[in-house]
């Protein structure tokens, strides 16, 4: 009796979670672009239709062009542009937002299915596990001599391999110190800040204003994180600072973190923790922690800088950070004597293009791409990752924005480095980088041999790229 | 000698076949030893649904709270309006488990039926080899499985999607295993009788085995439920998008990768998810906690 | 027809209805088990990734080039780190709790049997996600409360020392349900004719328990034993939730770090190598018990 009971009420709570299932709570964040059939265009030679699939990694809804536009939307309108102009053309759009485990399984099933899609839009060193397999078409033919020209050619020669152009970037991002400014001033410490108008230091000023602003448990100097790969260039930016240290040797095509100087940049962080100046437990946080300190104003200043300078800002509107805050960007500090530190830059975002059986399709495709990395609407695009374009004689959507008006003039001056790689993706980054996290853990811990785990990691990853072949 | 009878005597007569700590001072500390070891392992359940109604500053507060002094509905109202369709997660874990459960079943109780009723030759072979897969670790397939759905499209529908997720449960030993025990219990006389009455073999099944193999299958259905639910693994990697994650899928997602929605890890958020993911199995296993326990104690050995 | 059919078909033929009702299931097994296994097996003879086309026959170089892997030998001791620590965790602390539950009333029974079986039906994942909160070093419940009795902040996840026990805390947690029922189950059937015997004999409760229960038990606690083990060895949710593996592989698994060579390096060959690997081990340590299992029965 008491079974039938329960079975009944069971089943009545379950035919009413079916039904406010059933509600179209959320609408689907698939993007689909169907084009209106144009009638009146009457072609004397019905074109031969071509349909192209184009999936892009990034996130929906949230993520804004500068003109406030919704990303998805701002595609849909270039996509239905371009369509107009060349019938038979359909071009079907997919935003692929970043699965629960952070990876691409659903390019990956893809392709294995036979089924990947014809253009695919993405992180570097994600789209370089494909073009390492043979997959991708080469780019050279999507962009003339004169864009080429245009490009910035240190991000171009990222994705250019042996044979030519295995993705074609379009923004990137700078990485820069980012410090909580309303904290020093209150603090009465703000003469200890990097000076105008390069806002350079050194690590013996960095230490400086450090210890002075520290006050654990409610106030840490900095925080770093190491449980994922997630961001880590936010890290591997302190290698500018003494120069001779470098992750990989693109001449030598090995890994080279066990340098001299490379010792010294670790156990100089080491120390920091140490000396309690950073958060206890950076191996086990991400990057979405220390947005929480940063956030609630327990940790005065970070990597990651223009990252930062978003999460302020929108954390400020939405009351998620509870003012006054302002923020300053600053270059990453230099040892005492060496020139000052090479703006990072983060991994690119780039148009990749899987093989093609259909010459015809392949010129479409081509066409297509050179149609979005024109300067204007490339900018829109590097945009949604809070990117600038990597074209020189594209606009800088943000050049009133007095964060930018800083950097590029430093950028000028001292350069632009990516800290992932000097250049080129080398093969089976993806787990090198797993490697490189796990030693960014190893770190952290209280009596670590610096000199013995960065020799452990070269030789991991040496041999990862051993099996490479 | 004379002490433990005279303990066991009178006053207590049931009670010296029942175990240990059976005086009354020691009922009250085995009590007392399994509440503080029970409020232990319920902590988490606890502090994750008080933490789903704490408001984010609470959430980080030390010391902590442990009961909302100002409960907030604001984190329920983030999950259902935030750019993640839970709803959608939980229709797809239900589907996903109840078609698991019913493909599971209807195998599950054929084969059983098949190995404890009929004989042939080579049974006991099949059965061993099958019962052995029961130590077999399923992430070793999960590469072949992986190429397998991906080779045959499943993904690229929705309901083939929940195909996906559903097909390899199907090679759980542990269903035929289940039934079969139950159903050499059933008696072959009630089968040679229908069989005089001119029952076909699929009659047998479905008019004899069937009803009476209900409590087993009843239970095997509940468990089965229990275990697609939370069939984690499988489902990351089989879901392509989002609107097609199941509940703990999307409960990890939310933890996760909270930054690519540019917001910030919100602990309240993610209690608020794990309740909303955990609810619908609880209430499920405090409706059926028999047959979760029939489900688990008819596989084993006899006791 | 029948008649043309020789020997062996006729047999087949004969029993048709048994194999008919088997074969569904048996389909099933090998569409999903059998086959799946063979072509693992052999994969890990090739260097493949998701362009399956593309594979390679590369002999025993996946495996040679494991056995110098600094990783997968760390995966490799703390997958049986994991089930040396969790097992006998699991079936000693149900087993105890049983007893506990046993002689009490039928409610009190169920309700026992009920909390402890709640955190698996919540699952790894949910449970994982409140688990990260009560870790946090800095405003996580378990430091707080270590606090109260003074013991320093520990850095359950972030530290090559805590992570592994952090990980094995959690999985504890919800291991346990399924014995204590198993258990529960058992105790209910014992043979109440030599229990009583052990009376007359004049032990004591303890005596009795430990001469008496526990040997009567030894085929269920056996079998948790084996269940348990598999169980842990394919530990990865909360691994994956919580730390990674990490930090500096402290807590990985073998399950994990197939999960992380064949969908984040996307090396099927060689995760499909450290399968085989995983499922050698577990064949050995179910033969093990097996054995356990067969002198138990004498």
């Amino acid at each position: 009796m008491f079974t039938k009971i329960r079975l009944i009420l069971f089943m009545a709570v379950t035919a009413f979670l079916l039904a406010a299932c059933a509600q179209p709570q959320v609408v689907e964040k698939e993007v689909v672009v169907t084009k209106e059939v144009e009638k009146e265009v009457t072609v004397v030679v019905a074109p031969e239709r071509i349909d192209i699939t184009m999936w892009v990694f990034g996130s929906e809804g949230s993520a804004k062009a500068d003109t406030g536009e919704l990303w998805s939307d701002f595609y849909s309108r270039v996509i239905n542009e371009y369509e107009k102009q060349h019938p038979g053309v359909n071009i079907n759009f997919f935003l692929r937002g970043v699965e629960a485990g952070g990876t691409t399984t659903f390019v990956d099933a893809a392709v294995a299915a036979g089924t990947p899609p014809d253009i695919y839009y993405d992180g570097t060193f994600r789209i370089q596990k494909y073009a390492q397999a043979g997959l991708l078409e080469l780019l050279d033919g999507a962009i003339t001599e004169k864009d080429k020209a245009a490009y910035d050619p240190g991000i171009l020669s990222v994705t250019t391999g042996p044979d030519g152009i295995w993705a074609l970037p379009i923004g990137t991002g700078y990485v820069a110190y980012v410090i909580n400014k309303t904290m020093f001033e209150e603090a009465g410490l703000g003469d200890l800040l990097p000076q105008e108008p390069d806002r350079n230091w050194t690590t013996d000023e960095f230490l400086k204003a450090c210890r002075a602003i520290n006050d654990p448990p409610n106030r840490y100097c900095t925080m770093f994180f190491a449980k994922t790969p997630s961001f880590d260039t936010s890290f591997n930016n302190w290698f500018g600072g003494f120069p001779g240290c470098d992750l990989y040797d693109k001449e030598k095509q090995e890994y080279v973190a066990n340098s001299p100087e490379c010792v010294e940049a670790m156990t100089f962080l080491h120390s920091l923790q140490e000396e309690g100046l950073t958060v206890p437990g950076p191996s086990g946080f991400v990057d979405d922690d220390q947005d929480g300190y940063w956030k609630r104003q327990e940790i005065a200043m970070t990597g990651g800088g223009f990252w930062y300078n978003g999460v302020t800002t929108r954390g400020l509107e939405d009351g998620s950070i509870k003012g006054p805050m302002e923020y300053l960007l600053v270059n990453y500090p230099h040892k005492p004597g060496a020139p000052p530190t090479p703006m990072g830059t983060w991994d690119p975002h780039a148009w990749s293009v899987f093989k093609q059986d259909n010459p015809k399709k392949l010129a479409v495709i081509l066409d297509f791409i050179n149609y979005l990395q024109q300067p204007e609407i490339g900018v829109q695009i590097a945009a949604g990752w809070n990117e600038v374009s990597v074209r020189n004689d594209a606009l800088n959507p943000w050049a009133d924005d007095p964060d930018w008006a800083w950097v590029v003039p430093v950028v000028q001056k001292y350069g632009a480095k990516n800290y992932y790689y000097s250049s080129g993706v080398p093969c089976n980054y993806n787990e090198v980088r797993l490697a490189w996290a796990e030693a960014r853990q190893a770190f952290w811990e209280p009596d670590a041999d610096i000199q013995q785990i960065l020799d452990d990691f070269v030789g991991q990853a040496n041999g990862i790229i051993a099996e490479c072949d | 000698m004379t002490t433990t009878t005279t303990t066991v005597g009178k006053s207590d007569e049931k009670a010296y076949h029942r175990g240990l700590w059976s005086s009354r001072l020691g009922r009250l500390f085995s009590y007392l030893v399994l509440t503080v070891l029970a409020i232990i392992f319920l902590m988490p359940l606890y502090w994750m649904v008080t933490g789903s109604f704490k408001l984010q500053t609470i959430t980080m507060a030390v010391p902590p709270e442990f009961f909302p002094s100002k409960p907030t509905l604001g984190n329920w109202t983030n999950l259902f309006t935030g750019p993640w369709p839970a709803w959608r997660w939980l229709l797809n874990s239900i589907i996903v488990s109840m078609l698991t459960v019913v493909l599971v079943v209807i195998v599950a109780a054929m084969t059983g039926y098949g190995f404890a009723k009929k004989r042939f030759p080579g049974s006991n072979v099949l059965f061993f080899i099958l019962l052995s897969t029961m130590f077999l670790p399923t992430q070793v397939m999960l590469i072949p499985l992986f190429l397998l759905v991906s080779g045959l499209h499943l993904t690229s529908t929705v309901p083939g999607t929940y195909l996906a997720m559903a097909l390899p449960m199907l090679s759980s030993p542990f269903g035929v295993f289940l039934v079969k025990q139950f159903a050499s219990t059933i008696p072959d006389e009630l089968f040679d009788a229908a069989k005089l009455d001119g029952a076909s073999e699929w009659q047998m099944f479905t008019r004899i085995a069937v009803p009476l193999l209900a409590p087993a299958l009843a239970a095997l259905a509940i468990f089965t439920f229990n275990l697609a639910w939370n069939y984690f693994m499988w489902h990351l990697l089989v879901a392509t998008d989002k609107s097609m994650y199941t509940i703990p899928v999307g409960v990890s997602f939310i933890t996760r990768v909270p930054a690519y929605g540019k917001v910030t890890q919100d602990i309240g958020l993610m209690m608020a998810g794990g309740t909303f993911g955990a609810f619908f199995m609880l209430v499920f296993f405090l409706a059926f906690q028999q047959y979760f326990v029939k489900g688990i104690t008819l596989g084993a050995v006899k006791g | 027809m029948t008649a043309k059919l020789t020997g062996l078909g006729r047999e087949i033929w004969r029993n048709r209805v048994g194999y008919l009702f088997i074969a569904p299931g048996y389909l099933a097994f090998i569409a999903f088990m059998f086959l799946p296994l063979a072509v693992a097996i052999g994969l890990s003879f090739y260097k493949a990734s998701f362009a399956i086309d593309q594979r390679q026959f590369v002999g025993l170089l996946q495996y040679e080039r494991l056995f110098t892997n600094v990783k997968f030998q760390k995966a490799l001791f703390n997958t049986i780190k994991y089930v040396l620590v969790v097992v006998p965790a699991t079936v000693g602390l149900s087993l105890v709790i049983s007893l506990l539950i046993h002689p009490r009333g039928i409610k009190a029974q169920s309700f026992y049997r009920g909390a402890f079986y709640l955190p698996a039906v919540a699952g790894g994942v949910i449970l994982s996600v409140v688990w990260l909160w009560i870790f946090n070093p800095t405003f996580g419940l378990l430091n707080y409360l270590l606090g109260l009795v003074g013991i320093e902040p520990v850095l359950w996840l972030a530290s090559t020392r805590y992570s592994f026990w952090a990980v094995s805390m959690v999985v504890l947690t919800f291991t346990l349900g399924q014995p204590i029922i198993l258990f529960l189950a058992a105790l209910a059937n014992l043979n109440q004719d030599l229990l009583d015997a052990s009376v007359v004999d004049g032990a004591n409760n303890w005596q009795r328990t430990w001469y008496v229960t526990l040997p009567l038990l030894r085929p269920v606690i056996l079998f948790v034993l084996a269940t348990q083990t598999i169980g842990v060895f394919q530990v990865w949710e909360t691994i994956y939730m919580l730390t990674e593996g990490g930090p500096s592989s402290s807590s990985t698994s073998l399950v994990f770090l197939i999960y992380q060579t064949a969908f984040i390096a996307s090396k099927y060959g060689k995760a499909s190598a450290i399968g085989v690997v995983l499922l050698i081990l577990v064949a050995i340590v179910t033969l093990l018990q097996l054995r356990l299992w067969d002198r138990s029965e004498v």
